[in-house]
């Protein structure tokens, strides 16, 4: 995670190196060049870091949009609670 | 072992002769949706019947514009039963680079699917000076069926693919049914695949991996069981619960997962084949991936497109197997049966014992030059006579081996500027020539680093022009978007006022490395 890495915005679009402005909740995987199987997996060890919670085998495959994405960080956040 | 006549002389021989043996059995198991033998069997004769009769004659080459789609796999198999020859063409390619392809292999039909998504629609190929046929074939075909699938001679042509040029053109490889039906006869007696084997189809159907994996599994009576790219990532749920048998993938699938800490022992238990090909096996991915699948045999296999999929093959031995200490990996192995090799020096002359060289191949696996590029056939193949004094044509590989005493061969490196991105051959020079290409940029060099997370590499570009600046770098990147597939796209690229030169004159890359590696404020990165 970069240091200004103050958002799970901020997190998707430095793992996709693209503008925060494009980290819209319908982004998907492989919809944008970017977002390919090397940076998803780099996505998910900077989601992992920045939750605090193990991204397993079985999340690696269903979180593949930044929809999933916030609602996995929302249920980590409220699990947390 | 059957005879490679018994085995048939071409490419859909093996489905055939499976469907005709076990019509009932799976041959295809797509997203929860499964097709038997005669199912397929059945709609590949419409389908060829149908593009028969779209045409009005039987097909020439035809782009296959869809991927693992159920018209996917049919349409290979309904291209060649109507006599064509499989053009597969990469729908996420940018659309120039697929018109590019289409336009070089003069396709005389271009099939795709009712499942088309935004990119790379047939229709966006089309130019004031192009207009390819379009047919779009749907398992809903109501043509009369085709009686009798066309029996191809030896010399036909089966499929061309595509392979990145030095120039910024793609090279054809043209594979005739003789080519692959060696190497699948090869196949069948290298390995025991029987019609409960289950083969992971991971490789976009533009990579000859792809043929490999669906043909083999035809062949042998088993079952395609095409893998998203997602599941790649994670496909330990996927490949119990569908039972997979085979899997074949690069070997940087293997760095991913042990990246994330998911390869674990015993983590795929129902594997019995595990094939690795494409980049270089580190012997540390060979031992973790044997330890989580245990009960199958792991191999590293090695082979240019040009020589029809796979050339060479190691049986990893995790006590037995030579350990390198990490040059060159895993051994490529010894070759298959009828592929021979020689190693010759920079002069083309075969070197001695042990003495590192390029590797040349020959034998009926080897193509028979590029697709329409007599200059680019002149400069990779040659004759020479074999050990035993017989003329042969060979093929430069352009890789850098050793053969070690027991037989078996080391990848050392490249001796050009060749590098595999995912198992994707990428030609520096192709990347470069269309930078170069882009407005302002009057110079461009793209150098390969090693990769931080998979193990491969990454490529990081330089551009030299009077205007360009920091704020071009980001819509240079851009542009090269629309003109190369993405794997070809620099993850960095820097804005240089001149491209280094060595003593030579030529381009330094050894500095390039240095700078890429260690970027100073001289450069600009998007």
């Amino acid at each position: 995670m970069t240091p200004s890495s103050d958002t799970i915005v901020d997190v998707i679009a430095a793992a996709l190196d693209i503008p925060v402005d494009e980290v819209v909740d319908e982004l998907a995987f492989q919809e944008i060049p970017q977002w390919d199987s090397l940076a998803h997996v780099s996505l998910m060890l900077r989601v992992e870091e920045f939750y605090g919670v193990p991204v397993t085998g079985d999340l690696v495959v269903r979180l593949t949009s930044v929809a999933a994405i916030r609602a996995f960080g929302a249920a980590c956040t409220a699990e947390s609670r | 072992m059957a005879s490679r006549e018994q085995d048939g002389c071409f490419l859909h021989a093996g489905f055939l002769r499976s469907a005709a043996r076990h019509p009932d059995r799976p041959a295809l198991s797509l997203r929860g949706q499964h097709w038997t033998y005669a199912e397929l069997d059945e709609l590949a004769r419409r389908l060829a019947a149908e593009l028969i009769g779209s045409l009005g004659r039987p097909p020439g080459r035809v782009g296959l514009l869809t991927n693992k789609s159920l018209v996917s796999y049919v349409g290979m198999l309904a291209i060649l039963y109507g006599g064509g020859a499989v053009v597969p063409l990469n729908r996420t390619f940018p659309v120039s680079r697929i018109r590019v392809m289409a336009m070089t292999a003069d396709v005389d039909v271009i099939v795709t699917d009712t499942d088309a998504d935004s990119a790379g629609q047939p229709e966006e190929l089309t130019t004031a000076d192009w207009q390819p046929r379009v047919v779009v074939l749907s398992e809903a075909a109501s043509a009369p069926r085709l009686r009798t699938p066309h029996t191809p001679a030896e010399e036909d042509l089966a499929y061309l693919l595509f392979t990145s040029g030095t120039t910024g053109t793609p090279k054809g490889v043209p594979i005739s049914h003789g080519n692959i039906a060696h190497f699948l006869h090869n196949n069948t007696g290298r390995y025991d695949f029987g019609v409960d084997d289950r083969f992971t189809q991971i490789f976009s159907q533009t990579f000859d991996l792809a043929i490999c994996d669906i043909f083999s599994a035809w062949q042998s009576g088993g079952c395609v069981v095409p893998l998203d790219a997602i599941h790649q990532l994670a496909p330990f749920r996927f490949v119990r619960e569908q039972g997979i048998t085979v899997w074949c993938s690069v070997p940087s699938t293997v760095t991913l997962l042990r990246h994330k800490g998911l390869l674990t022992p015993g983590s795929l238990p129902t594997l019995r084949w595990s094939l690795f090909c494409g980049e270089v096996l580190t012997e540390e991915n060979a031992d973790a991936w044997q330890l989580a699948a245990p009960n199958s045999t792991v191999e590293n296999l090695y082979g240019p497109t040009e020589v029809t999929i796979t050339s060479l093959a190691h049986r990893w031995d995790p006590a037995g197997s030579p350990r390198s200490g990490g040059e060159g990996g895993v051994p490529i192995g010894t070759p298959h049966p009828g592929v021979l090799t020689m190693i010759v020096d920079a002069y083309g002359r075969p070197v001695g014992p042990g003495e590192d060289g390029q590797l040349c191949l020959a034998g009926p696996q080897v193509f028979s030059g590029y697709w329409r590029a007599p200059e680019l056939t002149a400069a990779a193949l040659f004759t020479a006579p074999d050990g035993t004094g017989v003329s042969r044509t060979w093929y430069r590989t352009g890789d850098l081996v050793r053969r070690l005493p027991d037989g078996e061969h080391v990848f050392l490196g490249r001796t050009d500027h060749q590098v595999k991105v995912h198992g994707m051959r990428v030609e520096l020079g192709d990347v470069e020539a269309h930078l170069k290409a882009l407005p302002g940029v009057g110079q461009s060099a793209v150098v390969a680093l090693p990769g931080e997370i998979d193990g491969g590499v990454r490529l990081v570009a330089f551009v030299v022009g009077p205007d360009l600046d920091a704020a071009s770098a980001t819509g240079l990147v851009d542009a090269l978007r629309g003109r190369v597939p993405n794997y070809m796209v620099p993850q960095r690229l820097h804005v240089l006022p001149e491209v280094p030169l060595n003593h030579n004159g030529k381009t330094d890359r050894a500095a390039l490395m240095e700078l890429a590696a260690h970027p100073s404020d001289r450069k600009v990165t998007p």
